[in-house]
């Protein structure tokens, strides 16, 4: 599975990604929001893991520019949270985010589980819909 | 939770965190000429909710309290609820030279130095 993790932070980018790689998924990186639309365009993702606190183009328009796109708007997205977040995450949930993951609580298990069930909810969403 | 393994990210975080107390110690420059100044108010708020992540992935308790602290209040100014001050900027300036040397410490000893009281001034202003 390709996944597309938008983060800013170069910590929890390669951190991430090296989890994410070991388990066998493929990986790329987007830095900011404005790169997450051209990566998301480029390689296709089946599932883009969203940071909302980034700078040059945040989270929230990032949901917004993605709903409005027929294509990228297929692909499911789970929002990189922290705690104290709570507002953001709902807003994001509003804004078309399938979920959330904690970043800043590290459950290998818990974010892969989120992961296929939240390809597994859009493809039926999408089925539906088509 | 998973257990962190630091070791092969430490080196990556003493860099980065470095960059970020960096980036806020240049911001409070700007904001002492321009109090208002939209990207310098931005910088600090990123750079200090980064370093808070950070601390609470890997458990460093004393940074993550002093950057959330900032974060918060950067959050409202952002947001036209606050505004930035002589006190608040004088605050953060000592808080970079706290979370300067506590880097330094975990880089050298492992270990976070007490910034308790550097939290305490931001949370009176």
């Amino acid at each position: 599975m390709n996944i597309l993790i938008v983060e800013d932070d170069v910590f929890f980018q390669k951190f991430y990604s090296q989890k994410l790689l070991e388990a066998g998924f493929t990986v790329n990186v987007a830095i900011d929001g404005n790169d997450a639309l051209v990566k998301a365009r480029e390689t296709k993702p089946d599932l883009i893991i969203l940071d909302i606190i980034m700078p040059n183009k945040d989270g929230f328009e990032v949901l917004e520019d993605i709903s409005k796109d027929d294509e990228l708007k297929k692909i499911p997205i789970l929002v990189f949270s922290t705690l104290g977040q709570d507002e953001d995450v709902q807003r994001a949930l509003k804004l078309g985010a399938v979920g959330y993951v904690n970043k800043t609580f590290f459950d290998f298990g818990n974010l892969k589980a989120k992961i296929e069930a939240a390809i597994r909810a859009k493809k039926n969403l999408n089925y539906a819909y088509n | 939770m998973d257990k962190f393994d630091l070791a092969s990210f430490k080196g990556l975080y003493l860099k980065t965190a470095r960059e970020y107390i960096d980036k806020i110690e240049a911001s409070i420059e700007v904001l002492l000429k321009q109090p208002e100044n939209p990207d310098a108010i931005m910088n600090i708020y990123i750079s200090a909710h980064s370093l808070s992540s950070q601390g609470t992935l890997i458990g460093y308790k004393n940074i993550e309290s002093v950057c959330s602290t900032i974060e918060r209040i950067f959050k409202k100014i952002k947001e036209g609820k606050a505004k930035v001050s002589k006190d608040l900027l004088t605050a953060l300036k000592d808080s970079v030279i706290g979370l300067t040397n506590c880097v330094d410490s975990i880089d050298k000893e492992n270990k976070e130095i007490d910034l308790s009281n550097i939290k305490s001034r931001l949370e009176q202003l």
